[in-house]
């Protein structure tokens, strides 16, 4: 007797934990649920035959993931923006989450994963083309093409960014540039000035040499560093005039001109071993500061973010900041661009992408681009916007450099190219010579394309 | 006389000896403590003195840091995810634990040796490789925003080889003859374990529960990928608030990383000769 009593008991004590596992599945709470309440309501809207609008008046719910995680600065002012759109419209109902930005990319990926992606979303402008290429994003032409959206108030390049195949799959929600920051304090410790301020790539090396302080074999102070910041080998390879890839995707790494760039970077600094060098940029790292902002290094390639940084940080020292500096001849004007998109998951739910589709609009349009910007600092994606952001002379040299940037050119072999490059300049920091570095580059990424076309 | 000459000089020797060895481990200490150190002093400093790296101690002293990285993020809240979760891990796990390891030590069954190891072969997977088709799995079940995938299989001995293994060994030492004379006077395999056997493994399961706990206050990785509604966020996760693109707010992140340090500081302090004896009985440092 008392043995069947355990066995029930124990059945169901196993059934009760059956049960709870299915009672917890309910997550319906409001805000950031992803796609659970996305996919009721897809199943609802199946079994009702799926039309673009909400049976009986309801509003379509839509989600927006995003960067700026609650707490954090101008998050308020960001959420009213946000939900502001529920005010202008009565079609569909936005909810959002922001996510720390270190974490995004992860929340992201397992949200593609599991197929639980928020219907509108940030992401990077420059790899559109291989979420277009899975299905992942849905194809906004169609909506945009209804509309007679005009993107002409958008720069051409970063629209240009979130085309595949002849279709718009994103659309910019903000710009950047790379422009050269200067510590106006150390120019002048050295006997220089604002006129000193190099324009050239031989006017940088100069000037930059006469800013080293070096004391008992330690870096003190350092006038520039082509690897420090943001500054990096194609963004040099673009200013002068040449580039990383050919219009077919191969790799030109192994021609002269390419190596002549690479040298100049590995010998800007070539008097200080590459271990001090590292001691020297690693020593900010570990506080928590960059040499430019420490003050220790003179010049920085940052992007315009570095002005919000150094405000921040109140630092006590004048800095300005110039467009990156070009070789004396031949040069181009030109920076990198690494701007954020917004695109639709492709839920194949009509209803959720118009949606989505109305909600990017809104967010481009120029005075809630502005309305971002005095949220979050971040540079619009509306040149009428940005005009009203010419508030002094760093934001007009910012603003002026957006014309100038460019996206990465996206390869489908190496959707990472600029990510791969790291380790080889890793080689050449650490005295690997350039000719050695950039074979092994050029192989390394033939071999990718190869292998690329061979299975696909 | 000699041998008072002998003594003095015996104890001096041991005199000296010991102040060496309390300097090394003063020093020792010292180099263990300072990433603390260092986070209490970085939680004090204003964005000014971050990144002013010639002075390792702030200009100013900005207790306000505390207040605001308290009050910037919801630390209550986070603070209440995260202790919600941590309870009902180490319920779980303790249950879990308990029975598996009992019928790896004390029962006799068909397969428990190969059994036991795969298990001990589980211990060598991390857990990152079994995420994307655990996430995926939940996913199909509609449990992804919920505690579910947190908490449930704590309760299944999911990442519980260690303990199992730790209470296994302390199950092997415990007299079969408590096991006989409770079936002697009839009780069965359940009672024996609930009623003789369980009450002396309470060092054991304590260090169980402290190691669940450190485990689960920490887990950073799980919340991130299983809870998306922000209001179910834990600590862990909410921390990184402060870091954002372009800019870290360490100060405001170290003022917040000390307060939630505090349980797990305070459990240590409370439960310090449990959690020593723990270690060297299983050498799991953790």
């Amino acid at each position: 007797m008392k043995k069947n009593v355990k066995r029930v008991l124990a059945l169901l004590l196993a059934g009760a934990m059956t049960l709870s596992l299915a009672a917890c599945g309910d997550s319906g709470t409001g805000d950031g649920d992803g796609k659970n309440d996305g996919q009721t309501d897809q199943k609802e809207q199946d079994s009702k035959g799926g039309t673009e609008d909400t049976p009986s008046g309801e509003k379509t719910q839509i989600t927006f993931w995003h960067i700026i995680p609650e707490g954090s600065d101008g998050y308020d002012s960001l959420n009213e923006l946000i939900m502001n759109f529920n005010n202008v419209q009565d079609k569909y109902e936005i909810t959002h989450v922001g996510y720390p930005f270190l974490d995004y990319f992860s929340k992201m990926t397992t949200a593609f994963a599991g197929d639980v992606a928020p219907d509108v979303f940030m992401y990077t402008m420059d790899d559109v083309p291989t979420r277009a290429a899975a299905g992942t994003i849905a194809n906004l032409t169609p909506y945009m093409e209804a509309d007679g959206y005009d993107t002409s108030d958008l720069y051409e390049a970063e629209v240009a960014a979130g085309v595949y195949d002849g279709n718009q799959y994103a659309l910019p929600m903000s710009s950047t540039c790379r422009v050269l920051w200067y510590n106006l304090d150390l120019f002048k410790d050295a006997g220089l000035s604002e006129e000193d301020v190099p324009t050239t790539w031989e006017e940088l090396y100069d000037v930059a040499h006469k800013m080293d302080i070096v004391e008992d074999g330690v870096i003190k102070q350092l006038g520039f560093d082509p690897t420090a910041g943001e500054a990096n080998y194609h963004q040099f390879l673009w200013q002068a005039g040449l580039d990383y890839f050919d219009a077919e995707g191969n790799p030109l790494l192994d021609q002269e001109p390419q190596k002549e760039v690479l040298q100049w970077m590995v010998d800007f600094n070539k008097d200080y071993p590459a271990s001090q060098l590292q001691a020297f940029t690693d020593a900010g790292k570990v506080l928590a500061a960059d040499g430019f902002l420490s003050g220790q290094l003179a010049m920085m390639v940052a992007n315009d973010q570095k002005y919000a940084a150094l405000k921040y940080a109140n630092v006590d020292f004048e800095y300005g900041c110039v467009p990156m500096p070009v070789p004396a001849e031949g040069g181009v004007r030109s920076n990198w661009s690494s701007c954020w998109s917004l695109e639709a998951f492709n839920t194949k739910d009509e209803a959720k992408i118009k949606g989505a589709w109305e909600f990017i609009k809104y967010m481009l349009e120029p005075e809630n681009m502005e309305a971002f910007y005095n949220s979050q600092g971040w540079l619009t994606a509306s040149k009428t916007a940005n005009e009203n952001l010419r508030t002094d002379d760093i934001m007009n040299v910012i603003i002026d450099e957006i014309a100038y940037s460019r996206e990465k050119t996206y390869f489908d072999f190496a959707p990472k190219w600029h990510e791969d490059w790291n380790q080889f300049m890793e080689l050449a920091k650490t005295g690997t010579p350039v000719e050695e570095v950039l074979a092994q580059a050029q192989q390394f990424y033939l071999e990718k394309k190869v292998n690329f076309e061979s299975t696909n | 006389m000699k041998k008072g000459k002998k003594l003095r000089s015996r104890k001096r020797t041991r005199l000296i000896q010991s102040i060496i060895i309390h300097i090394v481990l003063l020093g020792l200490g010292l180099f263990f403590v300072f990433p603390l150190v260092w986070m209490f002093i970085t939680a004090l400093k204003s964005p000014n003195d971050m990144v002013n790296v010639a002075s390792f101690f702030p200009k100013e002293l900005i207790w306000e840091n505390f207040k605001t990285a308290l009050t910037r993020i919801p630390f209550t809240r986070y603070f209440g995810n995260s202790l919600f979760i941590t309870a009902a891990c180490i319920v779980g796990t303790i249950f879990s634990s308990s029975l598996a390891a009992y019928a790896f030590a004390k029962l006799k069954w068909p397969g428990k040796g190969p059994l036991f190891v795969v298990m001990l072969a589980l211990m060598m997977i991390p857990a990152q490789v079994i995420q994307i088709p655990m996430f995926v799995m939940y996913s199909k079940l509609n449990l992804l925003n919920t505690y579910v995938p947190l908490i449930v299989p704590c309760f299944f001995g999911v990442g519980c080889s260690m303990y199992i293994f730790l209470l296994r060994q302390f199950f092997q030492g415990v007299p079969k003859e408590i096991s006989e004379s409770g079936r002697i006077d009839g009780a069965g395999y359940f009672r024996i374990f609930w009623s003789l056997v369980l009450p002396l493994a309470k060092p054991a399961m304590l260090t169980v529960g402290l190691f669940t706990f450190m485990f689960t206050w920490n887990d950073f990785f799980a919340p991130l990928i299983y809870v998306t509604d922000p209001k179910k966020l834990t600590l862990a996760v909410g921390l990184r608030t402060f870091q954002t693109q372009y800019t870290a707010q360490y100060n405001l992140m170290m003022a917040a990383a000390l307060v939630a340090m505090i349980p797990t500081v305070l459990l240590f302090f409370l439960a310090q000769k449990k959690f020593i004896e723990g270690i060297t009985f299983s050498g799991i440092k953790g």
